[in-house]
């Protein structure tokens, strides 16, 4: 199990602040869900936590190691166990499907018989619902493959720890089901999910521990239920407006 | 006025720093390449594939023209002033020295320098970039590394072909003017050419492949958010590879006539 601790982080963009000094930990083996209003920073709040993009200040730690002074051997250590699944699926445009799924097993099992990398992308493409051809570019997919393709190279190399970017978005109902079934499964083992999933049902279902973010900060933390019987307004205002669509500013 | 013109100064050494840390890093990267222990060897192939490969009969033709050119020009004008012996020389200075290596990197300029600008601009906008690190994939390592060392390479090997076609075009011109033999023109041709000619074509060959690489792909990755940026930054990474190709030959010109 891995632990994330985010220490004063803060992200500057165009002299716009977008984070603003978040100091967070995720439990390890849980699920955690980061809520908040369309444009409030949950994304870049997640890939900063996942170490793609470097905070302006502050610190990431994994396990207690500061992310941002890995060396290449930790880094790569930490990318083994880890996945990420991107709003937009980020498929490799100029490779096929399978190549999309093949270069982080190359990366982090050389050694893997071929057969064997072979057998895992399959089952993986299988257990996200993909069944259209591997030699297929991601241009040539529909918005909800992609998200599928997506999914599965995520978890390809079986990560313990897994950030997902809204990953049910423009996802049709049949597939939708089908990888939320994936999600609750993960969820129900020891991995740490960390995501900002944007289905309010599967929120509240799945999240064993929730941060409350609004133009960029982490206004609450707690439990769903914690955070909706927060006597905070401003906490209380959000939650019920993403999860409860109570406010047209919602999700 | 003051503050702004302070703070323009603090970026634009930032961005010198963060340009000259960027090289090092692409040029570190590829050293790994040397011991065979890198996934990006694919990608290697295939920029030699279209930097070189594909470049070759646009560089043939134009090489050919050129080499006849100058025997048409030569030809006709030096024996008229009685230079009709400066004819090889001036081949081997333009061909070899001069104009080959310089023309071989407008092309891959125009060819190679403009796509991979484009493909990484894209790459960064689509998040292709992020996917790799969470892959676990250095982006200088995977994509940059090979990149340079295949645009590098190809330039080098294509000067070579250059030449080749350049001093070939310039005989089949010759038989049309004054028929001699193929063995006679050879002798005499190269005769007049020397070391310091090959080391002079073949240093300016590997400036222009580091220099065009490297641009490429700085302001490839320089793209952040944007696709409309992607246009701005190949239309960069164009002029940088221009300016600093054209510095870098004036610079080993001078030092070859200096020395």
């Amino acid at each position: 199990m891995i632990s994330i601790k985010l220490e004063n982080v803060t992200f500057i963009r165009n002299n716009r602040k977008i984070i603003d000094n978040v100091s967070l930990e995720f439990p390890p083996g849980k699920t955690s869900v980061i809520i908040g209003p369309s444009g409030c920073g949950k994304s870049t709040l997640l890939k900063i936590t996942a170490g793609l993009i470097p905070p302006t200040s502050g610190k990431v730690y994994v396990d207690g190691v500061n992310l941002l002074t890995m060396n290449r051997t930790e880094l790569l250590d930490f990318r083994k166990k880890s996945g990420f699944v991107f709003q937009d699926a980020a498929l490799w445009a100029n490779k096929s499907v399978y190549e999309n799924m093949i270069l982080p097993l190359q990366v982090h099992f050389p050694g893997m018989d071929t057969d064997e990398k072979d057998k895992k992308i399959r089952s993986m493409l299988k257990a996200v619902g993909y069944t259209d051809s591997l030699l297929l570019r991601p241009a040539q997919l529909s918005n909800g493959e992609r998200k599928m393709v997506s999914l599965a190279r995520a978890l390809v190399i079986s990560p313990v720890l897994l950030y997902m970017d809204t990953p049910l978005t423009l996802v049709d109902p049949s597939v939708s089901a089908k990888m939320e079934r994936l999600i609750l499964d993960l969820h129900s083992s020891d991995n740490t999910i960390i995501s900002n999933f944007t289905d309010p049902s599967l929120t509240k279902r799945i999240s064993d521990f929730a941060a409350v973010m609004k133009d960029g900060r982490v206004i609450s933390t707690g439990t769903i239920a914690e955070i909706t019987d927060n006597k905070n307004s401003e906490t209380r205002d959000t939650v019920s407006a993403v999860l409860y669509h109570q406010n047209s500013n919602s999700v | 006025m003051l503050g702004r013109l302070g703070r323009w100064f603090i970026d634009y050494v930032k961005g010198i720093f963060y340009a000259l840390g960027f090289f090092f890093k692409v040029i570190k990267a590829s050293m790994p390449f040397f011991r065979g222990r890198q996934i990006g060897k694919k990608v290697l192939t295939m920029q030699i594939l279209f930097t070189g490969f594909e470049a070759l009969n646009i560089i043939a033709l134009i090489a050919m023209a050129l080499g006849a050119v100058i025997i048409i020009q030569g030809v006709s004008l030096l024996p008229q002033f009685g230079q009709g012996e400066l004819t090889f020389p001036i081949l081997i200075t333009i061909i070899t020295r001069e104009l080959g290596p310089l023309l071989c990197a407008f092309i891959i300029i125009a060819r190679s320098g403009t796509a991979i600008a484009t493909e990484l601009g894209h790459n960064v906008v689509s998040h292709e970039i992020e996917a790799y690190i969470a892959s676990g994939i250095d982006p200088i390592s995977y994509l940059a590394a090979p990149r340079f060392l295949g645009v590098t390479l190809s330039i080098l090997l294509l000067n070579l072909y250059f030449n080749f076609f350049g001093l070939i075009g310039s005989f089949f011109i010759t038989q049309l003017i004054e028929p001699v033999q193929a063995t006679d023109y050879f002798r005499k041709l190269l005769s007049y050419l020397r070391l310091e000619d090959i080391a002079s074509s073949t240093l300016k060959s590997l400036t222009f492949g580091i220099i065009i690489s490297l641009s490429s792909l700085y302001y490839g990755f320089k793209v952040e958010q944007a696709s409309t940026e992607v246009p701005q930054m190949v239309i960069k990474a164009v002029g940088a590879s221009f300016v600093f190709s054209i510095i870098a030959d004036a610079v080993i010109t001078l030092i070859y006539y200096t020395r």
